[in-house]
């Protein structure tokens, strides 16, 4: 069973390929410019370092968020196609699920964080139990670094992700007590373990390739448009209530 | 020989396969007019989400409406610039990997040059060569096309395009995104002389277009006339459209006669404004040239006229690598 995977949420380009859960050749690389430069050449590489042709491949696995959102478009186009044209299921996966599950032997509470951009983070709270035992307990949310830290329900809980770096000073002042941080640069996300994420929640598709549901973003955050829209709906509300 | 052609500069996701370069197997096109009229034009943001959730549809249908499979298709052509980037991307990063999924030459195309080219798709085509013009919401420029990838541009807008006129003063008469058609709408009521919008003509040899001070004067008189709105709209509508007309059919037939050519073709958005078309017909056969219009579904983004110009270039040995990327900005 091979499986082509794709992360292309942050600044990192992360693609792997693994032989049930044994990776064959991965590649991770900073973007300098855009994910389109270096995604379908990196995929191409890859292949070849794992000795594997594309019409080999079994499945495809693409993450959907939250982060960069042209970053997860470039990456998302990119795996509908592939998927289109090779005729294979693509599943996808919430970067803050992996990150869950890959530090689930902390017993606790997890926060994993992915920077939002503007001084936000995406996050959400997962109760773990040891390796493989964890549980999302709140929704995935984006907000700013206090009121991740005033959610975190336990002194206990463990922040980490590649968004805990460009916010560790915000983090630790929002703290009554010290945090646990841990700084994971994006292409440290342990995408050998997508293959755990599929059977649960977040399979997008029942597998059968002929109807398969479009893999979309999770975006979390509305567009600018849609938020300043919104503002000055609630601007005229306001006004006909005086 | 068959093309696979997609098209996401904007806000329309297109597809279309063609047969020889200029065949028209299928036109595909998903408009996101009724999403972005509520924010009174184009939201990039919402555009590259829009592509995303219609790309995949919009190409298989191009597919099955052509009657063919990804299989059939000898080679991709997609829009690579100019246009907003995540728009773009969109469709280059689905392109790319149908290209290398199935191992099919891969080929970037100029926006403009797709628009430029579409008269050709006419069964009355214009001969090489021909004065072309492109106007529409993002572009207006004037070439001399001597053949195939062989352009010399005469002159272009140095501010406003003419389409972003259009929905610019569309917008301060309230009358909703987008502009052209519901200006062209109102107009066929208004009299097109009754107000003496300027023309910038920017001396008599200069083919460059602007637009700017047409739209200034526009508000100049709205503000100056409140009054007598909005029984009056009708009238700034086709004022403002003759002046628009004008301008266009002056600086093509220059263009024409500098270069000692009969031939002019129009393309783009715009060119869907029968007004326009009429003024430039007249205008130019009175003085024994002719004009070319593609039909209204090719003058406005569609993934044909990409089609034709990237069967062009794949015969020339062009090739793009997997490498490919977006280009807000792309001379042609």
């Amino acid at each position: 069973m091979y499986t082509l995977a794709v992360d292309s949420s942050t600044s990192l380009s992360s693609v792997v390929v693994l032989e049930n859960s044994t990776v064959r050749a991965q590649l991770i690389q900073t973007v300098h410019t855009t994910h389109s430069d270096c995604l379908m050449p990196a995929i191409e590489t890859v292949l070849q370092c794992a000795g594997i042709d594309r019409e080999e491949l079994d499945q495809l696995v693409v993450c959907r968020g939250p982060g960069s959102f042209s970053g997860l478009r470039i990456g998302i186009a990119a795996m509908n196609g592939l998927a289109m044209a090779l005729k294979v299921p693509l599943f996808s996966f919430v970067n803050l699920d992996l990150m869950a599950l890959q530090f689930s032997w902390w017993r606790g509470v997890v926060c994993p964080v992915v920077d939002a951009r503007k001084g936000q983070l995406y996050w959400a709270l997962y109760a773990t139990g040891g390796p493989g035992s964890w549980k999302k307990i709140s929704d995935y949310a984006v907000d700013d670094p206090e009121v991740v830290v005033s959610r975190l329900q336990t002194a206990d809980a463990l922040i980490v992700g590649p968004g805990v770096d460009g916010y560790r000073g915000d983090l630790t002042a929002a703290a009554a007590e010290p945090l646990h941080l841990l700084g994971l640069p994006a292409g440290m996300m342990n995408l050998a373990l997508v293959n755990e994420l599929l059977p649960g929640a977040d399979r997008e598709t029942d597998g059968e390739n002929t109807d398969r549901a479009l893999v979309l973003p999770l975006y979390i955050r509305p567009s600018d448009a849609e938020i300043n829209l919104a503002k000055r709906h609630a601007g005229q509300e306001n006004r006909r209530g005086q | 020989m068959l093309t696979l052609a997609i098209e996401t500069s904007c806000d329309d996701t297109c597809a279309a396969v063609l047969s020889r370069g200029s065949d028209i197997r299928s036109n595909i096109i998903s408009s996101q007019v009724d999403i972005h009229r509520v924010y009174g034009g184009v939201v990039p943001e919402l555009a590259s989400r829009q592509h995303l959730e219609n790309i995949d549809w919009v190409v298989k249908e191009a597919l099955s409406a052509a009657d063919v499979e990804l299989a059939d298709i000898d080679h991709v052509c997609v829009t690579c610039g100019p246009g907003l980037v995540g728009s773009l991307l969109v469709g280059i990063s689905y392109a790319k990997s149908l290209s290398f999924a199935c191992r099919l030459p891969l080929v970037g195309v100029n926006h403009v040059e797709g628009h430029l080219m579409s008269p050709l798709l006419t069964a009355d085509r214009p001969d090489f060569p021909f004065v072309g013009l492109v106007v529409s919401g993002g572009h207006t420029s004037i070439y001399l096309v001597r053949g195939w990838h062989d352009y010399v541009l005469l002159g272009r807008t140095i501010d406003d395009a003419a389409g972003e006129a259009f929905d610019k003063v569309a917008k301060m008469l309230d009358l909703g995104y987008p502009g052209g058609p519901v200006i062209e709408r109102l107009a066929m009521q208004g009299n097109a002389e009754a107000i003496k919008f300027p023309r910038a003509y920017m001396g008599s040899d200069s083919l460059d277009f602007s637009f700017s001070g047409l739209k200034t004067s526009v508000r100049t008189f709205l503000e100056k006339n409140e009054k007598l709105l909005p029984g009056i709209i009708p009238d700034v509508a086709a004022s403002f459209q003759a002046a628009v007309a004008d301008v266009i059919t002056r600086k093509a037939l220059r263009a024409a006669q500098i270069n000692g050519i009969n031939a002019i073709a129009l393309a783009g958005g715009v060119s869907c404004n029968q007004a326009i078309r009429d003024h430039l017909f007249r205008a130019a056969s009175a003085q024994g040239m002719k004009v070319h219009v593609a039909q209204p579904v090719l003058c406005t983004d569609n993934a044909v006229m990409i089609g034709q110009v990237g069967y062009r270039l794949h015969r020339q040995g062009r090739s793009d690598d997997l490498g490919l990327n977006a280009f807000s900005r792309l001379r042609l």
